[in-house]
């Protein structure tokens, strides 16, 4: 699978899964309502941040834009900081998260990305890294502003999905940001 | 003062006279750093979730988190 296809799909898979996993549950409410609970929406929020932070540890590593490791440095601390806020509520809330098929979609795509940021350097590898996190930050919003808040039924949960939505706009800006510095090259 | 909420400061501009005092208030759950446009003349440290910046603002400025660069704002410095 070459780059852009590897893109366009981790920009999907979160939005297709979810609306194909309504569309053959065979609730004909399904396509309006949402087929998750709660204890799967916190396991999405805390892997969808975990994948984050790994990705941002690994850039911390490897990047060579000052202003990438600076990005994957917002990324470590700030989804490690929603991580905390996810994990304190759910303990409170008495919410075990449990994975279903589109955490498993996550984890094993996460795999593929990280194996091959390992094998990029220099520029490629800030260029794939910052990519993605473009690619990625969209999917998330799309999901948690489709997905995750219609479906919440707890309040604080869905108050809290509604709450770090900013975080998650503000760091897809910053990387069409640093995408754009990466892509002209300066 | 000045609330910083949901990735925004509000409000995003406010009008002061010389001498007055602004107060920055983190309340949201990430670490802000805000800090005079050109990075050269004022910048708090870190502000952690719940944490406040006390400023005596001497002329109009643009500012910015440093740590999340997208998010601006601007303080307006009158005598009149």
């Amino acid at each position: 699978m070459d780059t852009l296809q590897f893109l366009k799909r981790g920009a999907l898979v979160l939005m297709s899964f979810t609306l194909f996993a309504c569309a053959h549950s065979g609730d004909p409410a399904a396509e309006s309502t949402n087929q998750l609970t709660d204890a799967n929406i916190a396991a999405i929020v805390v892997g969808a941040n975990k994948i984050d932070i790994s990705a941002g540890q690994i850039a911390l590593n490897r990047a060579a834009d000052p202003e990438v490791k600076k990005f994957a440095q917002r990324m470590v601390t700030d989804h490690q900081s929603v991580l905390d806020a996810a994990v304190k509520l759910a303990t409170r809330l008495n919410v075990t998260p449990v994975n279903n098929d589109l955490v498993h979609t996550l984890a094993k795509q996460a795999a593929e990305h990280e194996a091959k940021l390992g094998t990029l350097s220099g520029k490629a590898f800030d260029k794939a890294y910052i990519d993605h996190e473009v690619a990625y930050h969209e999917a998330v919003i799309g999901v948690v502003k489709s997905q995750l808040i219609p479906g919440a039924e707890n309040q604080e949960l869905k108050d809290m999905l509604v709450s770090v939505l900013p975080a998650f706009d503000a760091h897809l800006a910053h990387s069409k940001k640093v995408q754009s510095r990466v892509s002209s090259g300066s | 003062m000045v609330v910083i909420e949901k990735f925004k400061f509000v409000p995003a501009t406010l009008s002061l006279r010389p001498g007055d005092r602004v107060r920055w208030e983190n309340r949201d759950i990430v670490p802000h750093q805000i800090a005079e446009s050109s990075l050269r003349k004022w910048k708090s440290p870190d502000m952690k979730p719940g944490e406040s910046f006390l400023l005596e603002v001497k002329e109009t400025a643009s500012y910015l988190c440093v740590l999340h660069p997208t998010m601006e704002g601007r303080i307006e410095v009158t005598s009149g």
